[in-house]
């Protein structure tokens, strides 16, 4: 990959891994606020 | 603004990091935050330049009363697609084209977490733009509804409903895998030192916009599910014979569009936040109550949808909370006004084009907060509600707010993206046309609105002739004008003078201070430490 694993040179394995681990967490907890959102309005009119 | 250590130029590598592939493929499958910056750029403008022909057929057809260029079916398409395009593809993709430019490099950050998410948000983007441009030609056409898609005649259109509805499931996407990856990037790449009240305040105004971003975006994609729903698969949402409430898309809608109105006026903050003091050679007046104002915004920006709906019956008290809710935007607004004329007092100003498009925006954006404020009034709202009024207001946000402050950014930028200087009098050009041709489309509009002249209507009574001429002929001459934009960054891209590496005094974020003009293709691949 072009970027970010250039990016990362200055870490080693361990924590990259852990920075990587880090951004995951953060991403599926703002997707699942997104995926909340959207079912919670269908639902909400649908009951 | 922080001060940075260490490190002098030991990122400029262009070369050696592994396969790189050329030619078309390099853009399709880069995952460079900069050439993904690029690609939302040209994408923008490509969008802004097709939704200013639609505005060119619209003005066309009020040129003079009477039917002259279009059918009113058209006319109405042209209406939907022009506002649709605008704000989801130009406006919106032009602030993610900076936002992936800048928030790495003004954070000390290698590139954004999630590089291959990036090039998939950008290239979604083009399949949603064929969606909404084919769905022209399908039988029926496009959707002639205006961009707020109400229901029930929403549930009643051809099929380029349907292609409509699909590219806003396509963009909603994109924007919600940019918002995450931003907030991802911003909380968890800074570089070491640069804690969030170091951040510069475009930094700022972008994380915000993509919190906003992440609660509206989803509300969006429902109600558009629920009209596919109605539309073909036997729901009654917004169907009243069914038991359900055609009002109800309007909330839900607007729950979704007043944020959005703060997701595109954000980010020009952020830009203007940075332009301006740049040019005053001081720094940014009440940073930290400019970060509270942002974020007041954005907690407001939620509380306040139903005053797009006052005239739908709501009930009294329903309309004074709305009205003194919406006034109280005024607030956190006014401190960022303040704030920006406090950082030009007493500074050295001078006044190249990106301070130029500032100021516009500093003037006309105001002007269109004020006329905000005189629509939150329930009364005035009730007789001024889809009149020329309206779009005269939101006009004045959104050309003069967002795209001014795009221009601005633009300029500002541009020797650090191209490593040359753009030509600063066709700059001014630039400006001065924008400004004067801007005015003349949208001021005269206001006088359309008050004398009761209706928007989304292909005719008009004689009396209101001369003003929409008037309206006309500047929306001919801004169109124009941004021809020349495009011919001063083609030139400035192909110049061979190179800039120096900070054009800008008063410029003091990190890509400024740290990077080499051109910025390279890496940069911070080792962090700065900032102090």
């Amino acid at each position: 990959m072009i970027g970010y694993a250039t990016g990362l040179r200055a870490m080693d394995d361990k924590q990259v891994k852990r920075l990587k681990a880090r951004n995951v967490r953060t991403a599926l907890i703002l997707l699942s606020v997104a995926l909340a959102f959207f079912a919670g309005i269908i639902w909400r009119r649908w009951s | 603004m922080s001060a940075v250590i260490g490190h002098e130029h030991d990122h400029d590598h262009a070369h050696g990091h592994g396969y790189q592939p050329g030619g078309i493929m390099r853009w399709v499958k880069t995952t460079n935050h900069k050439d993904i910056g690029t690609m939302y750029l040209w994408f923008s403008f490509v969008m802004f330049l097709t939704g200013g022909v639609m505005a060119m057929v619209i003005r066309a057809e009020l040129f003079m009363p009477g039917m002259q260029v279009v059918e009113p079916e058209r006319f109405n398409q042209m209406i939907t697609l022009h506002g649709l395009i605008m704000v989801f593809g130009a406006i919106m993709p032009a602030f993610v084209g900076f936002a992936n430019w800048l928030i790495p490099m003004q954070i000390g950050a290698p590139d954004m977490a999630f590089p291959r998410m990036n090039n998939w948000s950008f290239w979604l983007l083009p399949p949603a733009a064929i969606l909404l441009i084919v769905s022209l030609f399908v039988p029926g056409g496009a959707p002639g509804v205006g961009w707020t898609l109400y229901a029930p005649l929403s549930v009643q259109q051809g099929m380029g409903m349907d292609l409509t509805i699909f590219a806003i499931h396509i963009l909603g996407m994109s924007s919600i895998m940019g918002s995450i990856n931003i907030i991802t990037t911003v909380l968890n790449l800074r570089a070491p030192g640069m804690t969030l009240m170091k951040m510069p305040l475009f930094v700022w105004t972008w994380l915000i916009t993509a919190y906003l971003l992440i609660a509206v975006m989803p509300v969006l994609a429902g109600a558009v599910t629920m009209t596919l729903t109605d539309r073909h698969f036997g729901t009654h949402f917004f169907n009243a014979a069914g038991g359900g409430d055609p009002v109800l898309f309007q909330h839900i809608f607007w729950f979704f569009g007043h944020p959005e109105v703060y997701i595109i006026a954000i980010p020009a903050f952020g830009v203007v936040s940075q332009v301006i003091p740049a040019f005053s050679r001081k720094p940014l007046f009440g940073y930290t109550s400019m970060v509270y104002a942002v974020a007041s915004i954005a907690i407001l920006s939620f509380l306040v949808w139903a005053h797009h709906m006052y005239t739908t019956g709501l009930p009294v008290t329903g309309q004074l909370y709305y009205m003194y809710a919406t006034m109280l935007i005024a607030v956190p607004t006014g401190v960022k006004v303040f704030n920006w004329v406090a950082t030009m007092w007493k500074g050295s100003l001078s006044f190249e084009t990106p301070m130029l498009f500032a100021l516009g925006f500093l003037f006309l954006f105001t002007l269109g907060g004020f006329s905000g404020l005189v629509l939150s009034i329930v009364p005035v709202d009730i007789q001024l509600h889809d009149t020329y009024y309206v779009v005269a207001h939101f006009h004045y946000v959104m050309v003069a707010g967002a795209l001014f402050s795009a221009f601005a950014g633009i300029y500002f930028w541009l020797p650090k993206w191209t490593g040359h200087m753009y030509d600063e009098t066709l700059g001014k050009w630039h400006f001065w046309l924008s400004m004067i041709f801007f005015n003349m489309i949208f001021f005269v509009q206001h006088f359309l609105g008050l004398a009761g002249m209706p928007r989304r209507i292909p005719d008009y009574a004689p009396q209101f002739t001369d003003f929409n001429m008037i309206s006309s002929i500047g929306a001919f001459g801004f169109g124009l004008t941004q021809l020349l934009f495009l011919y001063v960054v083609i030139k400035c891209i192909r110049s061979t003078e190179m800039a120096p590496q900070k054009p800008w005094e008063g410029a003091d974020s990190l890509e400024w201070t740290h990077l080499p003009t051109p910025a390279p293709y890496h940069t911070f691949e080792t962090p700065p430490t900032v102090k």
